[in-house]
């Protein structure tokens, strides 16, 4: 008898996500389309930049430097500029966010063994891309620098190597595209799942549920699967084009990866059903979605690390089914995690699940009071 | 007889070229200083001519002149000139009745120098002055249509359309919409009012008649009225067999319509036929039949060339005639919300096959009692009990008892007939062999195989009607609740729908309406007046009727029972504060 209600209302709500072929579309196309962009166009690498340079040295070592700026794969072209107002000028209408400005006293300082000072001008407009352009300057100057200093003096007394480990070429790809297989997905089934109940209450249904033997759990039961099945699917379909369309290798448990992810998509699913408990037209629900999601994806870790947070705010992101989920798929892509280290976000994600389904049950119920 | 104020000369309006046309080879016009009601079933045309005259729409090929402008070039004139409420009126349902106001005085540039002259003689013809401050979504259906009609009459237009205006209007507020139209008639203004409730009709000065994009009549109501004269009947003491009696009347040739007075039958004879014979309708021995005054409902049936002669008897299945239990019983149910007790200690009882009706103006707690029957409020006190359980200690069990069927659509408009169908059977806990079944019967019962893959958004409105019907009976409930099913509707698909209903109550089962439309109310065995929270009158339609008979009204309406009864509560209670 469960299962007969139930499973009627899980076919109508799949009928009802799919049968329209405009909303089937709705499923499929924007996620592969911000999939892509996601991929191509938000980019935190900085390539292909111009960078200026103001040259008031003479000497043969400040030609090597800006040759070596001009070989930088990340730099398209330097621009030379007369002067350090000129250089200004360029920086404030934005055609170059950083300039190098070389002293007159470069090459005669390096000659004799003093240290000389090299300026980075830096547009701070543009703080993020000219922060990394200024680390790639330090970088070049640094080597250049050293190298000369080997060729004559002492050879300084240490030097700092790095190795990015997981990510060895520091693909900003490898790191970036695996976790839109849990925010795309994400955004879904907060919409399928969020609106229907308010679609619903908008067009009288919803008390047609309520007056049948259907109970408060069984509907949300039946508003759950649907958007299981979808998310998950969405996911699925995500993951494949991650690994053989982006060619980013899996290294971890697919299993693992799955069971992740389900708990994940449960605990949006109570949050959604949440949410649409509370509104009570599609409007209300599409505004509490964006209220939800917003925060959600800025406390998960998603572009800057939770540990960067005020300490206030770490136990508010370590409550958000997100910051767990990216943990685990950054584990399971970039490295082979561990099971059991997995399973100590899985855990927390599940516990989110059954606590907002439930929830959501009770605020069903308090509707017809 | 006054200038015409509108001018239509055969006027044709398509919207798709291989549709049929909306409005097709129309001539007529309309006057000032009286109400001109347009009068047809659901699809007839109504709204795309209002639309049409409110140059909203332009004609395909025909001419309207409004106050001597040309609809197809002058509309911005016209707009001017005119007053136009749409069915459903925009107004903003988050903003108070006096910012309404307000807005539309600036969207129609009224001049700051007239605006609070104009405000005052509205509001206070409109008697809405007391509720300025309230949000316009708080406003009952009536007063909200008020508000609506003051919108639109702020540029004092010449001519005022009004699309529906009584529809979800309790017979109260019904009345003064009426009282007001007919002042501003007395200035001068034309009106056209547009209805299905056909007892307005008869307020009308002249009606056009309309069906299918055409005119079946106009003129005067009366004297269509009187073209039924001596065709109109109606028996009267059959009891309890006067469904099956009215259902079988219904299929002889010479009877064109049929419906339920009370505990009369009324049935109106083709033209020219023998008055009906009582033997031969199979009526019991002590049926008297008399004739009766034609009303303009006969006339209108009568000129749709009759109701359809295809009954569509749902065959009995299941007998629901065991009476140890009320089937729905209300003990004391009290709802409060804050201060205020929206019902107060309501008890009734239901008994088998009966049709029980819920009556009352807006706002007096008939949706209250309603929900609380239906399992959808909580009571703060009392019980709500179908078939013995219940409705909020046994909820699931109690409510596999009940059918629903609610006032407005309320079906998956984006999924078939069928995916309807089979949803709500699986809702209701029918699966396998029983479903298919149960779906397979109701199709073929309500003759909906033509649709079987139609979106239900999509139906005619007869369809969806018997689909939303289909759906609160699949699982072959004892108890049926209905809240104002034939609302809006047109007399027809209003028909057809009781046919159904009698037949059902037929077979044992028990029906509750809510309703403040009168025809409604006649098919009830007896109603329950609620007003203020409190049940003020039970007993059958004529109960109601012979307690309000008077010297000055020696046969007073449900509708005029109805009235006085609320109003003599509520002057007892002016007396008492």
């Amino acid at each position: 008898m469960v299962w007969t209600r139930l499973s009627a209302l899980v076919v109508k709500e799949l009928l009802a996500a799919f049968r329209d072929p405009r909303g089937r579309m709705a499923l499929i196309i924007p996620p592969l389309i911000q999939l892509f962009l996601f991929a191509y166009a938000a980019t935190l690498e900085v390539s292909n930049v111009p960078i200026g340079v103001v040259n008031q040295d003479w000497g043969a070592q400040s030609t090597q430097l800006i040759s070596r700026l001009e070989h930088a794969s990340a730099f398209s072209e330097v621009r030379h500029y007369a002067s350090e107002k000129d250089a200004q000028a360029a920086i404030d209408r934005q055609d170059v966010m950083v300039v190098v400005e070389i002293g007159q006293d470069f090459s005669r300082k390096l000659v004799s063994g003093e240290t000389p000072s090299v300026l980075v001008l830096l547009d701070g407009r543009r703080s993020n891309g000219a922060q990394i352009v200024n680390s790639y300057v330090n970088n070049i100057v640094a080597q250049y620098a050293a190298e000369f200093g080997a060729g004559r003096g002492p050879p300084p007394d240490s030097a700092i190597v790095d190795r990015s480990w997981y990510n060895p070429n520091r693909e900003y790809r490898n790191a970036m595209v695996p976790i839109l297989i849990a925010t795309l997905p994400m955004m879904t089934v907060m919409m399928i799942v969020g609106m229907s109940v308010a679609r619903e209450q908008e067009l009288g249904t919803f008390e047609q549920l309520l007056v049948s033997p259907l109970q408060p759990i069984e509907i949300v039961a039946g508003k759950s699967v649907p958007g299981l099945i979808v998310g998950l699917a969405q996911c699925a379909v995500i993951t494949l084009i991650v690994i053989f369309g982006f060619g980013i290798p899996l290294l971890g448990s697919a299993l693992v990866l799955f069971a992740a992810l389900t708990a994940f998509l449960l605990s949006v699913i109570g949050v959604a059903l949440f949410v649409s408990s509370l509104a009570t037209n599609q409007q209300q629900a599409m505004m509490g979605t964006m209220v939800v999601v917003m925060p959600a994806m800025m406390l998960s870790g998603f572009s800057s690390p939770v540990q960067n947070m005020p300490d206030w705010l770490q136990p508010l992101a370590l409550a958000n089914p997100l910051t767990h989920i990216l943990v685990v798929i950054r584990g399971l892509f970039l490295r082979d995690m561990p099971t059991l280290l997995a399973a100590q976000h899985i855990w927390p994600m599940a516990a989110m699940a059954v606590a907002t389904i439930f929830v959501a049950a009770w605020m069903f119920r308090r509707k017809v009071q | 007889m006054s200038a015409p104020l509108v001018s239509i000369d055969n006027l044709t309006k398509t919207f798709a070229a291989d549709a049929p046309a909306a409005i097709e080879t129309l001539t007529t016009q309309i006057r000032a200083g009286q109400v001109t009601g347009l009068v047809g079933p659901d699809g007839a045309g109504k709204t795309t001519l209002m639309r049409l005259i409110a140059a909203l729409l332009t004609p395909s090929a025909g001419r309207i002149d409004v106050c001597g402008l040309d609809v197809a070039t002058q509309g911005p004139a016209i707009h001017d000139t005119i007053g136009y409420m749409p069915q459903r009126f925009g107004l903003y349902e988050d903003l108070t009745v006096m910012e309404n106001l307000r807005l539309y005085a600036d969207l129609r540039g009224l001049p700051d120098s007239a605006r609070h002259a104009t405000y005052e003689r509205l509001l206070a013809f409109t008697d809405l002055a007391r509720f300025t401050g309230r949000l316009a979504g708080a406003l009952s259906g009536g007063m909200k249509q008020k508000l609506g009609l003051a919108c639109a009459m702020l540029r004092s237009p010449k001519l005022l359309l009004l699309d529906e205006p009584s529809v979800g209007v309790d017979p109260i507020s019904r009345r003064e919409l009426w009282r007001m139209v007919y002042a501003l008639i007395a200035d001068g203004v034309g009106v056209v009012w547009s209805t299905a409730y056909l007892d307005e009709a008869e307020n009308c000065a002249e009606v056009i008649v309309m069906n299918a994009g055409r005119v079946l009549y106009q003129g005067d109501p009366k004297a269509m009225t009187a073209q039924m004269a001596g065709r109109v009947y109606q028996a009267h003491g059959a009891g309890s067999a006067r469904r099956t009696l009215l259902a079988r009347a219904l299929t002889e040739p010479q009877v064109i319509d049929g419906v339920m007075q009370g505990e009369a039958i009324r049935l109106v004879m083709a033209e020219g036929a023998a008055p009906p014979d009582a033997a031969a309708i199979g009526a019991p021995p002590d049926t008297r039949i008399t004739p009766a005054a034609p009303r303009f409902e006969d006339a209108f049936v009568a000129a749709l060339g009759g109701i359809p002669k295809h009954p569509l008897t749902p065959p009995a299945r299941k007998d629901f005639s065991d009476t140890r239990v009320a089937p729905v019983e209300a003990r004391g149910l009290t709802r409060r919300f804050g201060d205020f007790t929206a019902a107060d200690d309501i008890s009734f009882s239901i008994r088998r096959g009966e049709i029980f009706g819920l009556l009352g103006p807006n706002g007096a707690g008939k949706s209250t009692t309603f929900k609380m029957m239906c399992g959808l409020l909580r009571p703060s006190a009392g019980k709500a009990l179908v078939d013995g359980l219940d409705l909020y200690e046994a909820p699931s069990a109690a409510r596999a008892q009940l059918g629903y069927m609610a006032q407005k659509f309320s079906l998956y408009g984006d999924l078939s007939t069928r995916q309807n169908l089979d949803f709500f059977a699986g809702a209701y806990g029918l699966s396998g062999a029983r479903r298919r079944d149960a779906v397979a019967h109701v199709i073929e019962t309500f003759d909906l195989e033509p649709y079987a893959k139609t979106n239900a958004g999509e139906l005619p409105l007869g369809y969806k009607q018997r689909l939303a019907l289909s759906c609160a009976i699949m699982h072959e409930p004892p108890v049926l609740f209905l809240d104002e099913p034939t609302s809006g509707v047109d007399p027809l698909t209003r028909r057809e729908f009781w046919a159904y209903i009698n037949a059902m109550v037929g077979r044992g089962v028990t029906v509750m309406v809510t309703t403040h439309f009168m025809d409604e109310a006649e098919y009830c065995d007896r109603v329950a007046l609620v007003y203020r929270g409190q049940v003020i009158a039970v007993g059958t339609p004529e109960d109601l009727q012979s307690s309000v008979r008077s010297e000055e009204r020696p046969q007073p309406t449900l509708e005029d029972a109805f009235i006085t009864l609320v109003e003599a509560r509520e002057n007892a209670h002016k007396e008492a504060a």
